[in-house]
């Protein structure tokens, strides 16, 4: 059975049990998700391939709390996440879950440095973000600097490249130490040496700070820098490599 | 913190959230220019009442008024909430000063005690001395001003160069008459002077009254015009004083209309009413009741059709008072209605912002915002909206609403446009006084209005998934 290729070999930091997420349109139902069993254990670089419409970014989506399944459970460090009261479930994926997405979505108001500062504005009150301001711009900044965006802090998105931006969102994702970085399609919207680089970054990230990484791509070279691979098919997961 | 941070930017980027901001300030502005000038018209009308009214008023719905008032007058002052008490004979007439003849309202006014009275000046009971222009308006240092109106003919004026020589010697004889404004045609020019006719201190007035002797056959009532000196005019700013009345000595008009008391002691002397002027901070309601009892006690008479009455002043004007309440609620409905399209407008253009910041809001969420904390920057947006837009209309309603006799001036010399009609209103200035608590109210009412209206597109952003708005295009 597809579900069994991807039990886990000890206790996971991530884990979906025979999720199901289906969207009506119409009269019509469309199963995107068919019962999803997978795990990611902590440290992991996992991705998720598959063709258009396999079901691999809403399984990011729902496995990361950004959206719900009909049915099933996600289960994070022990916790079934959707049992959570939305407040808590907002406060996990805002300090334990961290986001890449294609397109980068960065608030276009706001200047790089603020963009990466975005998460703990959301983390801390007024009050507690003026308390630990100084700090969380130092934190920022050297998260930039590592990433080569340190003369960029003031510039605001729409000064900057693709490769840039992608840079940029994923500083902001890793801004609170999140324990998973979701990456969905991070190089899809890159030319390809703009995309190795990006991929250089999650490599090392994964390498030299043992972040876990899930990572959604249509790109099997892409795909293979990862640890483990899972090809999903019309929302069911065919292979686990 | 990063509410506060995207409220501030999107009020900076967002140049659409500017308009509500200008919506605002001049809904703001409007409410408070209108409600300033109406509020400040209906304060004035109802002030200018005061210019000839005392706080309680006895009096009878006839013209053949009242005996036994000086006794009522010593009783009433006796009571701890009374301050003054005057007497008061009205009667119609007929007036002719030069070419102009016309009916008019003669009022008896007391301007000096006699001796023995119980009664007080006009003056210490009304405002009639603050309507009168030679002896108060037209005073450049208005501390000079005497303490009570006077009819006293002018000293400055030769009477007799301006009769007859058969008249002359009688000519410092003739009583003074104090005219309203509007039967000598004085009126304010849009530069606001007020022009009075050349010569009014040198004119004569013939005053026919008629006789309201219930004792004497109407056949045998014989009318006798008689002749004062115009020594000053009145403007109490209430259309009804100032477009009909003339002030004479109050005994003048009672022997002319026989309400003298009688030389054998026979009749006694009758006024039509007594004006009572309360202490401060006492209920004029108080006051009425107790000089009721007195009333009643002193003419024995008891209440009904015909008889003495005593009643607050707003009670006696209550028609017209009203009027001018049942206007101010029309006006409160109308800007109702307005800030209502306020609110709509409000929602509208955040309706459009939370729908162009659709993505936003996704990637606010995905980093861990709720629902509530992303509302929160919407009803914050719209806060800070009607704050500032709020408090720039109360700035450009105070500086118009200060300015208001100037810009009105400006617009009749520049366009020659003339909007406040001192026929219509009453008045000739418009009234350009601020209400500190009105001022305050609208405020309040425009920053929740804003508030209000951002509450839909708030809700819905607090409501959108964020996959989706991620998606939206």
């Amino acid at each position: 059975m597809p579900e069994n290729l991807s039990q886990p070999t000890s206790q996971p930091l991530l884990q979906s049990r025979k999720l199901e997420r289906t969207f009506q349109m119409g009269d019509a139902t469309i199963r995107v998700l068919g019962g999803v069993d997978l795990h990611v254990n902590q440290g992991e670089f996992v991705a998720i391939e598959g063709r258009s419409g396999s079901g691999k970014s809403t399984l990011l989506h729902v496995m990361g709390l950004l959206d719900k399944p009909t049915s099933g459970t996600v289960t994070f460090d022990g916790e079934s996440l959707y049992d959570l009261p939305p407040r808590r479930r907002a406060q996990i994926r805002n300090e334990s879950f961290g986001f890449v997405f294609q397109f980068y979505h960065l608030l276009p108001e706001l200047n790089v440095l603020e963009n990466t500062m975005l998460a703990s504005m959301v983390k801390w009150s007024w009050l507690g973000f003026r308390k630990k301001s100084a700090g969380v711009r130092e934190d920022a900044k050297k998260l930039l600097d590592t990433l080569g965006m340190s003369h960029r802090l003031t510039h605001r998105p729409s000064q900057l490249s693709g490769g840039e931006r992608q840079r940029v969102a994923i500083a902001r994702a890793l801004m609170n130490k999140p324990r998973v970085l979701f990456a969905d399609e991070p190089t899809g919207n890159l030319d390809f040496d703009t995309g190795l680089q990006i991929m250089s970054v999650l490599n090392r990230l994964h390498r030299e700070e043992g972040q876990t990484i899930v990572m959604v791509t249509h790109d099997r070279t892409i795909a293979k820098q990862a640890d483990r691979i899972l090809v999903l098919d019309r929302g069911l997961i065919a292979q686990n490599q | 913190m990063y509410k506060p941070l995207l409220i501030f930017r999107y009020l900076r980027k967002r140049r659409i959230a500017w308009v509500s901001l200008v919506a605002v300030m001049l809904c703001t502005a409007m409410v408070l220019i209108v409600l300033s000038v109406m509020g400040g018209w209906q304060r004035m009308f109802k002030e200018s009442f005061r210019a000839l009214t005392g706080d309680v008023v006895v009096f009878r719905g006839s013209m053949q008024g009242f005996e036994g008032y000086e006794e009522m007058a010593r009783e009433i002052k006796k009571l701890p909430g009374v301050e003054a008490v005057t007497s008061v004979v009205t009667s119609p007439g007929l007036v002719k000063i030069g070419n102009i003849e016309d009916y008019v309202q003669v009022m008896g006014l007391l301007t000096e005690t006699p001796a023995g009275s119980n009664l007080d000046p006009v003056d210490r009971v009304m405002r009639f001395r603050d309507s009168l222009g030679r002896q108060f308006k037209e005073l450049p240092d208005k501390s000079t001003a005497k303490e009570n109106a006077s009819f006293a003919l002018l000293p400055d004026v030769p009477y007799e160069m301006y009769v007859s020589e058969r008249l002359a010697p009688a000519a410092r004889n003739y009583p003074g008459m104090i005219v309203a404004s509007g039967v000598v045609g004085i009126r304010r020019d849009k530069d606001g002077k007020t022009n009075v006719p050349a010569g009014l201190y040198t004119a004569r007035a013939r005053l026919t009254v008629v006789p309201n002797d219930s004792n004497q056959p109407q056949s045998e009532i014989r009318l006798s015009p008689q002749t004062y000196w115009l020594v000053d005019y009145s403007r109490t700013q209430a259309p009804q004083h100032d477009m009909k009345n003339v002030y004479v000595p109050i005994a003048r008009l009672q022997r002319d209309l026989g309400m003298q008391a009688s030389s054998d002691g026979v009749d006694a002397a009758r006024i039509t009413e007594l004006h009572i002027k309360t202490r401060a901070g006492v209920n004029p309601l108080d006051v009425r009741d107790q000089a009721e009892v007195i009333v009643r006690d002193i003419s024995g008479e008891v209440a009904g059709f015909g008889a003495l009455r005593v009643e607050t002043w707003e009670q006696r004007q209550s028609i017209f008072l009203s009027a001018i309440e049942k206007e101010r609620v029309l006006i409160t409905f109308l800007f109702s209605l307005i800030s209502l399209v306020a609110v709509f407008l409000i929602f509208c253009i955040f309706y459009m912002i939370v729908v162009e910041k659709t993505r936003d809001i996704g990637i606010i969420k995905s980093v861990g915002a709720t629902g509530w904390g992303v509302a929160q920057i919407f009803l914050g947006y719209g806060t800070i909206i009607g704050v500032v837009g709020g408090g720039m209309g109360l700035g450009l309603g105070w500086v118009i609403v200060h300015n208001i006799n100037l810009i009105h001036t400006l617009m009749g010399k520049i366009l020659g446009v003339q909007i406040w009609s001192a026929e219509t209103y009453g008045f000739d200035i418009i009234p350009n006084r601020l209400d500190t608590t009105e001022a305050l109210i609208i405020y309040a009412v425009a920053i929740v209005s804003a508030t209000l209206g951002a509450i839909i597109p708030a809700v819905r952003a607090a409501w959108l998934n964020p996959v989706e708005a991620l998606r939206f295009e």
